[in-house]
This record gives C-alpha cells, structure tokens and sequence, in this order.
C-alpha cells in the first residue's frame, strides 16, 4: 500500500506546518502597547526621559531651534546649502519652508510627551514614585515648548504682550485619531496663562537640585524661576521678571565662571542652570553644522563678520565667539557630537534682571542694573560702564546680551521683543517679525489654524 | 520544443472527444514530430465540429463517426504550430508537426498551474529566456522593460544593482507599495531595499539576488483575473518567475560567456575653472556693488573673501583683505585675473570605461524518472563611476523524481551571494556624481602636498575622495528554494504540497576614514548593519480536472497557504579609528550605535478557481482568495479577492470556418478585487517606542496612533480583450482595455502638528488606472530551410491614464523636489512656480512693488523679493494678489508618460542573427533639479554652460537671469524653468550572432557554437539637458517620480559573447 504510506507522511507534513506556527500569530518586538505603557511608575519614568528626549530633536534644541534665533538675526550667517536656511538667514520665509514645520512637529511632540505624562503620573500610585517632581518637570517642559512656540510664530509686530496672537493650545494627550483633529490658535495671553501656571507649579514642586554629573539636564526649581523670569520680561512685566532672577540670584546655588570659554569646553558649570545634554551615543550635530569643512563640518551656518565686529576691542568672548576662520568656538565637539546646548545660564538671570531694572528705572535700579551687568563685563575682561542714562544702560545691556548669548538662541527674541529687529536687520516689511505658520498645519486644518498677516 | 516538462501535466487533460453527431466514416493515423517521434497526446479534431480523438503513445488516433460534410482535420499540440489537413478521400492520414514558438501556442504559466494561452480569459503577458539572452542586466526586472505591454519598467539610475521602478499598468497606490508580487517557482519573495546606510538616492534592489540566466520564463499577470489568485498582494499585479528545469533528454552542457566595456554615453557641459572664477566676481558685485563701500581692498578681495571660507584681515589702509589660505585654494590672485583658475574635468575624473563580464555553466537533462539541472553564474560589474561595483554568484539546482507512475517529487534551489560597492550618491554632499557636478572646476583635485582638495567656500567632498576613500560594500546572501511533492489520488485529482524559504541576509559594511569630511572630524567612522529576512511558505492545493461527455473541460483548484517573514537587524557605529587601516568597529574608540529589531508579518490564505471550457470554445474561470494578514487592524483582518472571467473563441465557430485567413478570434472579459498590504507590520497598531534616551537613561515616547480598522487597499479591475490571430497565426494581435479603480488606498492622513502626531494610517484615497494595450506579433517571414531567413517582429505600446480621485479631505500634499499630490492629478504631477519673464529695468520692479504695497495697505509689501533687480526672474502672481506668494503655484506638469512601449526585431539568416530592441517613453516631464543648482548661480556650486547665457545689462536678450551672490530673489526656486521634456526613444538592445556551422562544431564535439556582440543604449533620442532620461533620483517613491537631482547615469555597454553547447 504504497498510498497510504506516502500519504501519512503528506498528511504529517501538512500537520506539522499548520500546528507548528500561526503565521498571523505576529507582536511587536520593538514597542510597546500605547494603552499601557506609562501607567506605572518605570514607564513614567521612561516617559520622563522620552519627554526630555524631545528636546534633542535636530529640529528643536538639537540644532535648529537656537541657531535659526541668531540666523535670522546678525549673529550669524549662512555659509552652506540649505535654501531653507538661506530663507531664514534672509528673513524671507515661506510658508512652505520645511525647517517651519519640521521645528512646530517637533516641539508639539514634546508637548504630547508632556502632556502624555500630565494626564498618566497622576493615576501611578507607588511609593516609591515622586508624582509632585515628575509632573512638575514635565509641566516646565510643556511651559517652556509653548514659550518657544510663541517666540517664533505668535507675538504681535511689536513684540509680547501686546495682544498678540498664539498658537493651539493642547493640553490633553493625543491617543487615538480624533484627538489629534485640528485646534484653533488661542491668544498669545492664553498661552502664556498656561506657561505661568504651569511655570508656578513647577518652581512650587520641583527640586532644588538633582543628584549626579547630569543633575544639570533636567529642571529644577532654579531652572523654572529663570525661565518665569525670561518669560516675564518678554512680556514686558519687568517687575516679575527682576524679582524672579533675584530668587535665582540669592539662590546662591550659581556663579559666573571665570573663564568663559570653560562654559562650553567643561560643561554643567557652576554658571550652568538648564543645560541640555548630550553624550556619544545620543549625540548631536550642531558642531556638523557650524565649523567649516576643514574642520569636518558642513559650514551651513557660520558666526556673521558682523558679530566679531560688534565685540568691543578686548572682549575675551571674540575668542570663543568667532574663531579663524570664522568659525564658533561654542560648538566643537565634532568627533562625538556631545557638544551641550546651554538652555538657562547664570549670565542670562544676571542681564535679565540688570534689564528689567533699567527698564523700570529709577536711581536704584539703574545702579544696581549697572553693577549686573559689569558683573558680566568684567568676566569678560571689559571695563565697567558708569553713570549711563537709563537709554543708553539699556542699550547697553542689550548689546552685552547679544554677546554674552550669542549663538545661543536669543537674538532674534531679543530683538522682536525690544521692537529692534526692523532697524537692526533692515526689516521693511513687519510682519516678517512673526515667522509664517507652517502652511502644512493651516492645510491640515482646513485653515482652522490662521495663517499669521501677510504669509 | 520547451516546457515540454510543464506540458507533461498537461497532456493527461487531453480532451479525448467521441463523435456525438451522425454516424459515419472513419479516419485513423500517425503523429509525429520533425524528427520522427511519436506525439502521444495530440488532439485531432474534426474542424467545424467537437468531433476529434487524442494520439496515444505511439502517437497513433482513430476517429469514427466523422459527419459526411467533414473535409479538414486539425491537429494541435501544445508547443507545437497547429495544422490542417485536408481529408480528401483518405482514411489514414499521417501528420507531422513542426515545433512552434508562436506566443498563442505558448504555454503560460499562470497563478498554481498552467494554462494555454488559447485558453487564457485575463491578461498576461510572457517574457520568455530568449528575450533575456546575451544580455547584460544585472536584474531579472530590469529585464521586462520594455517587454510586456502595460509594464512600465523605468530603471531610476545607473547605479549597479540599485532599485528599479515596475508599474503595472500604472501606480495603484500612494502610500503602500507600488511594485508588484514577485513569485520564483511559487514562492513570493521579499523584494525592495534592505540597506541601513543612506547613501542620499538610490536604494538596493533584492531582486537583484536573481539570476537572470536561471529564467525560463516571466509571466505577468495583469489583470485581476489571473492576479486575484494572490488575494490581498496582487494590486500592483504579480510577475511570475519560473526557472529552468532538466528535460528528459541527453545530458546537456552550455557554458557562455560575455565580456565587454561600460561608459558614459552623456556628458554635461560644465564651465572651465576660468569661467568659474568670472562668475563669482559677478555674483559678488551684482549682489554688494562695489568692494569699497563694504569696506574691501578690491573686488577681488571681497569675491575671495566669500569664496575662500570667510578669510579676512585688515591691510595697512585699514580696509579688509581676503587673507590667502595656507593651501593656496581660491587665492585672491585668481579672482583678479581669473584666466589663472586652475581648470578641472571632474566628469573625467570620476568616470571611466568599466568592464563587465558575465560566466554561466548549466548542465541539464535526465531520464523519465529523474531529470534535473545545476547552474552556476558568475556575474562581475565595474561601474562607470569610479569606487562602484556589483559582482554575483549563483548557482542552482532543480530537480524533479517520479517516484511511482503517480507520485513526484522535486525541487527548485536557488543560492547567491553578491557584494554591492555602493558609493555616496544624488542627494548628497558627499555623493560622487553629485561633487563632480556640484565642486566648481576652479578647484583642482589635489593640493600641492598631494592631499585632496576641498571647496574652501563649501561642505562638498572631494569628488574623487568620495568615490575612493570611504568603503561601503553591501553583501547580500540568498536562498530561495521551493520544494513539492505531488500525488495523483485518481487519474483526474492531483494533490500538490511544497514547501518554500526564503532567506535572505544582507550586510552591510561602511567606513568613513579620515580622509573625508565625514570621517575627518571623527578619527574615522564605521557602521556596521546586519538584516535578516526570513520567510517560510507552506501551500497544500487539490487540483482537479476531467472532461465530460467530450466537450465540458472542467478543472478546479482549491489550497492552502500559510507564509509568515520574520525581519531582524542590528546595527552598530563607532568613532574614533586608530588610523584607517583598522575599519572592523572593535577599533573605534567610541561606539556610537548599537540597536537591535525585530519585525514580522503573516499571511494566512484559503484559495480556489473553477475553469470550464465548453468546446474549447467558450471558456468560462472565477477564482477566489481569502486572506488573512497580521498587519491589518484586528476589525479587518480577514480580506475575500474574487475574479471572474469568460472567453469567446469566435474564430472556432463552424460560421467562421470559411474565413481560412483568420486563425484565431477570442474575445475576452474579466473583472475581479485585488488587494494591496505593503504597508508596515505593525501600522495599525498604537504604539509607545523605546529609544527616547536622555541622560544616558531609557525613555520611552508615543511613536504611532493606532488604527483598529485598517485594511488593505482594494482594486477592482475590468479587463477586455481581443485576441485576432491571421495567417495561421502569423500576425497576432492582441488588445487589451482596462479600469482599475482603487479604494482605501493606505495613506498616511496627514494630521495637524500640534497634535503631536504628523500623521496616522487610514485607509483612505482613491484611485484610478485606465488604459489600452496593444502588442503585435509578426512573423514577417519565415524560411523552412533550416538556415533561411527568418524575421519576426514584436512590437508593444499601452497607454495608461492615473488620476488620483480622493484624497484625505481633498488636501494636496507635496513630496519630493516638486512632486505633487492631489485630486484630480495623476501622481507623480508636479507643482511650482511659473516663470513670466525676466526683469529688464528697475521701473518694471518698482511699479509691480507699489502694486503690492497698494493692494495689500502694506508700505513695505512688495511684488517678490526687497532684493529684486533687473535680471532677475518675475514669476507669475497666478492668484493675482499682486505679490509672489506659495499660493502662486500650479500644476506645472506630469511625471507620467502619454504612452511607453517597445519594438523588437528577430532575423536571422545562414547562422546569423540580430536582434534590436527599441524602448520608447513619451510625454513625460522631468523635474531637473541638478539644474536648479547647476544653474542656480547662487553660491559657490560648479555651473554648467547653460550660464553662460545668463543676463547681464549688455545680455538681455535671455531666459538666464543675472548671477547674484545668495539669490535674494530667489530666481531658482521651484518652477517650470526646471521642468523638461522627459520623452525618449533608445535603442535598448541590439545583439548580433552568429551560430557556427554544424560541420564546424561537430569536428571539435561540440552541438552549438554562438558567437555576439551586444550593445546595450547604444542611443538614444532625447531632448532631454541631462544625463539621462530614464532617471528618478527618489528610488523607491511612489509619488515623488521624474525627478532628477545628480543621479548616477546609465551606462551604454558594447560586450562580446560566446554560447557553447556541448
């Protein structure tokens, strides 16, 4: 019977392959289930670090976010290849610019990391979990995203604080598909509502400080008072703005380092307060990015003539600012790309609050305003300034702002906010002051998002 | 007399007819062939009437009962031409038939089994081994280019064994794939790019694992009739490969050989070094006017200054000097008096004349248990850019063993290995093609120390650096083997399981030294990546067949199939390289990366077709597939694909019998639901990922909404088709007309930012494919001297029309350069600006500013740009808001072609033969985006001649506009100034051989000898500015189509060959 011995073994065959498997019988390796990731105290906390992590992308802190501040302004120029760069180097952006989109992705992406944690951290009951520091960090993280979002794409043409416009304002996660549907731009007052309380919250419940060599990467309440500081003085609320420094000034927790290029070759430096980090394998490419190709770099964007020009004769930062040939020294770290960025520093609470005097004036003020700032001049090298109007200390702040923070993502703010910008870049038309809205969110939209005037 | 082996499980269907009409006379006789050999199993019939018999084994027949009216008899035998004998008075009659190479006698193969194509009621198109002969491809798809009516082949680049573009009569989809399902002796096989290493373009190509030589036969299965059998994978339709196989037969040996030359049929035009050097002088002054007011020694400071890396001091008048650099490139000196620019041909120097050549050594045949066939192919190309290549080993064996009169077992084993060196490419600083285009000529290729030279104003490599330093080898190692066994329970039921792997391993070892821009600020970088994919098939199917009562030809399939691919990969990188000799990543200092994925997916399908012929005149087939895919949403796992078909085969009806010159007339008609699945595994699933580290710690971060419905893209396609046959088929001409509308296309709905998400997978547009086919057989003339002349011609052309009918919303997206995607436009549209002229005065600026700043209330507002001056381009205000805004784009043109198509001629005469194949596309457009930088005049990038007409006050007379340091106005954004006609004509292929005389080969013991010489786009006609038109530097894209940006061209190749039989 020869069939029947061909056919069990057919028949065993056919066994074999249909039990053996169930090719539909298919998970993920790689990921995990949405539903239940964070709701525990070691995915919380993962998703603490993912919420950081946001932070790095190349389109937000990583690279884009604080170099285009000084691009789009004149401290540095553009010297490479992107013609998205060069739109934004020439104050000329179209909405369909691809580094738009790309950056507002980016940073409502952290938004929903913080978001995502706001909403889970609450519900993860574990002893051995601190509800109050996660959900106060991730609440400055999500203040300090809307805080960037407003500087480039809200604001009015004279600035913050003047009834400008904002940006949607989401602050519940995105979990299924219609939650991601359009919202509409709230006002900049409403954001900035948000970024204050969330700013409260986190300087009432964050640490003073966190233990280790990277303590400097995460948020502490120092951190929140800086940037509720930075916050206030955008917006014109000197008052708060001087005040709030002050707590990080009397904090005593920071200095002035005295050499500066050692903010930038040392790192986490006593004047560092919020410092984004970066190690050889979670790198970055802000050094690709800025030295030129002898170096190994691309050379895309380069610190402008126009910079080195405006250090004063024996300003030690030229040696950090612009190097020869005409390259930065604050972004080197090539071979590894763990350059850090220097979110909150020392230097910046000490201006900040030196500006906020001199604006609100006043004998005191103004003296006290003069010996912050020669603070920050004398580690510069520079002879103090004396006995100047309150006009020409603001000016003169200012000017020690653009070079103490240069390339480091605060002249273009500075100058829309001071309402410099169209005399200091030749802006003819104002309302190059607010960057377009990404034409990708107004489509997407249906145009439920406005389009900023004159895009 | 090929495919006799197929034609085996054929012969047992042979209709075996008794009369049914009046009794009367009887005929008996003998077939045979050419060479005297019984033909058992050909069918006899009565012409007119269902009257007939088959030979039996010896090939003899006998019918009685042949009506009295009776006068032809028509013998048909698969492979063979049929033939119609009168009968006269005669009662015995002897035929011999001649072997027949006719496509409509031709066996097809077709999803599980075969078919004749007098049979056929879809639409398939057949490549067979003879269209693949001789040569030079390194993959099998680019081998249907051109071949097959509706198949649009366009090969993106000349990069060895990078990815190739198949279309089926047209894109089906936009965000899955758009290739369709390759199946080698029955197994689906992965295809598309494995690499890990970015390379800026083109991908690698797994079909190029394949061997060519190994091919009997591609079939393709076009329409949803005979692609429905493959279910939720055959949209983009399914091409099958069946290899060859051992014949009973003396053991036959062939060895060829070809050997032979590559190089650039197409140079661009570059400008000399001194013409360079005049350029930036006047891009510089255009843009900042005279030297002096910005504080310059002299212009040639200032131009120096800018090109030479930002290098300044002050002289002792104070004013600015551009300081030299140590290595002397770009020295002032040469922007004085640019005559002493160095001159550089980059083109010359990263091009070359590459060899190719190709070993194949096949031994086949058997007996009437046992047949088989080894193969073994050696495969070596030098590509015509320096630092590339691809070399391929194959070898094979196919087996077949009847174990009994009922039983069979075989196999069909196919192995490789190849090793890709890839090169930097396209869209890439450090891409070899892209430097030697974009590094201006003014720098030469060393500096003095012998040291590369690098653009001082720019981050581009050194041409030929990129092309020589860095290693990037590509190892891909393959088996695909399918293994049957078969057991015929009755006589009419045949039971058929086999099991199939494909195993697919891809390495991948790239290394950055210190030579390069990549590498020089990393001591080094290597990566190493290492890809598995694994597939296992098992299929089970009952096939049965039996005809009744003589004219009911009934057959029907019901199976199995189980196919599951699990994908693994990991990924290292590290810097800091002890010199650059050591590149294994255990001497990098610092490790970068190491990663580790896993990914799988399953199908799980139930499948049957039921074909019925009556008469052998009306043909009747549905089919049916039920798939089941784990990478659909758990709402919509299951998917059912059926398909209908009928055929008419007119010219057997006793009222065409009169018509003596027409041979064949069938009318076809089909209509079925395809499916499309290419989409991630895990696509419809919501997602939280790892990966989102922070201080050295593990983070996790939403990666992907989930979507519990999503399903498969669903095709339903109506096909009709006329088969006209004339001359005993001598002229054949098929026409074929379809409509494939496509639903639920998987599309990635683009979502607002600010919900943190860009997008998420919904099954959401459509679309539209509609078109006409044609191909034309003709056997022009025919000799029956064995060396006469002999001629035939075939010729294709198929029109095919896309249009995207639904979007998500309607909202149009682009993609690519200029790729553009929305409703109502085919994909593969393109978008831009449109170009109005160029700006002769100032006043013309003015009064278009004062315009805007009127219509828009806005003092500042202008027409384009503050920086616009005469010279410069006025782009047309489409929406006549008085200002240049993204709003004043339109559709500019199509990537898709009116038709395509290809023309081959076969003659052959006294043991010669020549061959030519012409390969035709027309009314396509190019986006030329190496345009866009090689006449963008804009910065420090090498220019081609085009500039040359550029405006200046004296040159007005242009559509160049002026050089101007940074483009203010941005003259070369996206618009129409890029867009070409894409169209061209090739001469594809011409071969030409000669066959040694048998009095010749048979005093050296040999069967055949064949001698030729090939030559691969030996021209082209074009219109085209750049390399070549065949060009798509988005290799893999669906919707970003036409596009060319520094791709590495095609190469033309002259080879010279030898066959050998012994």
């Amino acid at each position: 019977m020869i069939h029947n011995k061909y056919f069990k073994i057919v028949a065993l065959g056919l066994l074999l392959s249909s039990t053996a498997c169930d090719p539909l019988d298919v998970e993920p390796q790689a990921s995990l289930p949405a539903e239940t990731a964070l709701d525990n105290r070691t995915g919380a906390e993962a998703g603490l670090i993912g919420a950081y992590s946001a932070l790095q992308s190349v389109n937000y802190m990583g690279l884009r976010y604080f170099t285009f501040a000084d691009l789009t302004a004149d401290n540095a120029i553009h010297s490479g290849t992107f013609p998205s760069f060069a739109q934004i180097s020439q104050q000329n952006i179209l909405p369909d610019n691809v580094e738009l989109s790309n950056m507002w992705n980016a940073i409502y992406a952290g938004i929903n990391r913080a978001n995502n944690l706001i909403a889970n951290v609450p519900n993860v009951d574990d002893p051995a979990f601190n509800q109050e520091s996660v959900l106060g960090q991730a609440r400055f993280l999500r203040a300090y995203h809307y805080f960037n979002l407003i500087n480039y794409f809200g604001g009015s043409t004279t600035g913050f604080g003047d009834n400008g416009l904002g940006v949607p304002l989401r602050t519940e996660p995105t979990i299924t598909p219609e939650d991601a549907n359009p919202t509409p731009r709230a006002s900049e007052a409403e954001v900035i509502a948000l970024v204050l309380e969330d700013l409260d919250y986190a300087i009432a419940n964050l640490p003073e400080s966190f233990a280790g060599a990277a303590g400097k990467g995460r948020a502490t309440q120092a951190a929140a008072l800086a940037l509720k500081s930075r916050v206030q003085l955008y917006q014109g609320n000197y008052q708060d703005a001087a005040e709030l420094a002050q707590q990080v000034i009397e904090s005593e927790r920071f200095t002035l380092v005295d050499n500066y290029q050692d903010i930038y070759e040392q790192r986490n430096t006593a004047e560092s307060i919020w410092e984004l980090q970066f190690d050889p394998v979670n790198d970055n490419s802000i050094a690709f990015f800025w030295l030129p190709t002898g170096l190994g770099g691309r050379n895309e964007v380069s610190p402008s003539p126009d910079l080195a020009a405006a250090h004063e004769e024996g300003d030690e930062r030229l040696n950090t600012n612009v190097l020869t040939p005409t390259y930065t020294g604050k972004y080197t770290r090539i071979s590894d790309g763990t350059d850090h960025v220097m979110l909150i520093r020392y230097a910046e609470v000490l201006l900040n609050r030196a500006e906020a005097l001199a604006r609100l004036g006043g004998i005191e003020n103004l003296l006290e305003a003069t010996s912050l700032l020669n603070e920050v001049r004398e580690r510069a090298e520079l002879a103090p300034v004396v006995e100047l109007t309150q006009e020409a200390l603001i000016d003169a702040i200012l000017q020690e702002r653009r070079i103490e923070l240069a390339n480091e993502g605060h002249r273009w703010f500075d100058l829309r906010r001071t309402q410099r910008a169209a005399e200091e870049l030749e802006i003819t038309d104002p309302n190059r002051l607010l960057w377009p809205i990404p034409q990708r969110e107004v489509l997407n939209s249906e145009d439920l998002v406005e389009q900023n005037p004159g895009y | 007399m090929k495919k006799h082996v197929l034609l085996s499980m054929l012969l047992m269907f042979a209709i075996v007819v008794q009369s049914w009409g009046q009794l009367n006379r009887s005929i008996r006789g003998q077939v045979t062939s050419e060479g005297g050999d019984p033909l058992p199993g050909v069918s006899v019939i009565v012409k007119g009437t269902t009257v007939g018999a088959s030979t039996d084994v010896e090939g003899r027949f006998s019918i009685n009962n042949i009506p009295a009216d009776a006068n032809t008899l028509v013998f048909r035998y698969l492979g063979f031409a049929d033939q119609e004998v009168r009968i006269g008075e005669r009662n015995i009659i002897d035929v011999t038939l001649t072997a027949s190479s006719r496509s409509i006698e031709e066996v097809v193969v077709v999803g599980y089994g075969t078919q004749t194509r007098e049979e056929l009621t879809g639409s398939i198109a057949s490549v067979t081994a003879e269209a693949l002969e001789d040569i030079p491809v390194v993959s099998v798809d680019q081998a249907l280019q051109g071949r097959a009516a509706g198949v649009q082949v366009t090969q993106n680049s000349g990069t060895p064994g990078s990815g190739i573009a198949v279309r089926v009569r047209g894109a089906a989809s936009i965000g899955a794939g758009n290739e369709p399902l390759y199946v080698v002796d029955g197994v689906p096989i992965n295809t598309g790019n494995y690499s890990a290493i970015g390379t800026g373009g083109q991908q690698t190509n797994a079909l190029a694992d394949l061997n060519p030589n190994d091919i009997a036969s591609m079939e393709i299965l076009k329409d949803a009739a005979s692609a429905a059998i493959y279910g939720s994978r055959a949209s983009n339709g399914v091409v099958l490969i069946t290899t060859k196989r051992g014949a009973n037969a003396k053991t036959k040996i062939n060895f060829g050989y070809y050997t032979g030359v590559q190089e650039t049929w197409n140079r661009l035009n570059t400008l000399t070094g001194p013409q360079q050097v005049e350029l930036y002088n006047e891009m510089v002054f255009n843009r900042y006017g005279d030297a002096t007011g910005l504080g310059f020694a002299s212009q040639a400071d200032l131009t120096a200054y800018f090109f030479n890396g930002f290098r300044r001091a002050r002289n002792d008048a104070g004013l600015w000097a551009a300081v030299d650099r140590p290595d002397g490139l770009r020295a002032v000196s040469t922007f004085e008096d640019p005559s002493t620019a160095p001159n550089t041909d980059w083109q010359d120097q990263i091009f070359r004349t590459a060899p190719i050549s190709n070993y194949d050594l096949s031994i086949s045949g058997g007996n009437e248990r046992t047949k088989f066939l080894v193969s073994g192919t050696y495969f070596d190309q030098q590509g015509i850019v320096i630092g590339s290549a691809f070399e391929r080993a194959n070898g094979r064996l196919n087996l077949d063993h009847s174990i009994s009169d009922k039983i069979r077992v075989g196999t069909s084993l196919g192995i490789s290995r190849s090793v890709n060196s890839r090169i930097q490419n396209d869209n890439n600083i450090n891409g070899v093609v892209s430097t030697a285009l974009l590094v201006a000529s003014d720098i030469p290729v060393y500096r003095e120390d012998g040291t590369y030279a690098k653009d001082p104003g720019a981050s581009t490599e050194n041409p030929v650096a990129a092309a020589v330093e860095p290693t990037l080898s590509a190892i891909s190692a393959r088996v695909i083997g399918n293994t049957f066994a078969e057991w015929d329970i009755l006589p009419s039921l045949r039971f058929r399981t086999t099991f199939g792997i494909d195993y697919l391993t891809f390495r991948e070892e790239d290394f950055r030294p210190t030579t390069t821009n990549t590498g020089a600020g990393s001591n080094g970088l290597g990566q190493m990546s290492y890809r598995q994919d694994v597939s296992w098939l098992n299929e089970n199917t009952l096939n049965y067949n039996k005809v009744f009562n003589e004219i009911h030809d009934f057959s029907a399939l019901v199976g199995i199939s189980y196919q599951q691919s699990t994908f693994n990969s990991i990924f290292a990188a590290a810097t800091g390289f002890p010199g650059n000799d050591i590149q294994q990543l255990s001497a990098g200092s610092i490790k970068t990366d190491a990663s580790s994925s896993e990914s799988a997916w399953g199908l799980e399908s139930y499948f049957s077709r039921f074909n019925y012929s009556l008469m052998n005149r009306y043909l009747f087939s549905a089919s049916v597939r039920a798939d089941g895919s784990s990478r659909f949403g758990a709402n919509n796992r299951y998917g059912v694909f059926p398909a209908a078909s009928v055929g008419w085969r007119i010219s057997e009806e006793a009222f065409m019998e009169n018509l003596d010159f027409l041979s064949e007339l069938k009318l076809r008609a089909s209509y079925g639901i395809t499916g499309n699945s290419e989409i991630g595994n895990f696509d419809a699933l919501a997602l939280v990922g790892a990966g989102a580290n922070y201080l050295q710690q593990a983070g996790l971060a939403p990666t992907q909404l989930g979507n519990p419905n999503l399903t498969w893209e669903e095709t339903k396609q109506t096909n009709i088709g006329l088969d006209f046959g004339v001359l005993n088929n001598r002229i054949v001409l098929n026409v074929d007309a379809y409509l494939k509308l496509t639903d639920n296309l998987l599309l990635a709905r683009p979502l607002v930012g600010s919900s943190g998400f860009t997008s998420v997978q919904e099954n959401i547009g459509s679309m539209e494919n509609k078109g006409l086919e044609f191909a034309l057989t003709s056997y022009n003339i025919e000799s029956n001297e064995p060396n006469g002349f002999n001629w035939n011609t075939n010729f294709n052309i198929a029109f095919n029309r896309n249009e995207i009918t639904k979007l998500y919303g309607g909202n149009p997206y682009g993609v690519g350069f200029a790729s553009w995607v929305e409703e109502g436009q085919p994909l593969g549209a393109f978008r831009g600006y449109v170009v109005d002229g160029i700006f002769q005065t100032q006043d013309e600026i003015t009064a278009l500013n004062d315009a805007a700043a009127a219509s828009t209330g806005n003092a500042g507002a202008v027409y384009q740009s503050a920086a616009t001056s005469p010279g410069d381009i006025r782009f047309r205000d489409l929406d006549g808001d008085g200002r240049i805004t993204g709003d004043d784009q339109q559709i500019i043109g199509s990537a898709q072609p009116r038709y395509t198509g290809g023309l081959t001629n076969n003659l052959s005469y006294a043991g010669f033969d020549l061959s030519f194949f012409f390969q035709f596309t027309q009314g396509n457009q190019i986006y030329n985006n190496t345009r866009a930088f090689s006449e963008g005049m804009n910065g420090v990038f090498g220019q081609t001649a085009g500039v040359l007409n550029r405006w200046t006050p004296e040159n007005t007379d242009t559509d160049v506009p002026r050089a101007v340091y940074g483009d203010p106005n941005n003259n070369r954004r996206t618009s129409d100034r890029w867009l070409e006609d894409g169209s061209y004509i090739r001469l594809k292929n011409i071969v030409l051989g000669y066959n040694l005389p048998t009095s010749l080969t048979e005093r050296v013991h040999l069967q055949r000898a064949r001698l030729f010489v090939q030559s691969q786009n030996l021209f082209t006609i074009t219109d085209y500015s750049g390399f070549d038109p065949e060009v798509n530097t988005f290799s893999g894209s669906n919707a970003a189509l036409g596009t060319d940006f520094l791709v590495y061209p095609q190469a033309r190749t002259i080879t010279f060959g030898v066959n050998i039989g012994l």
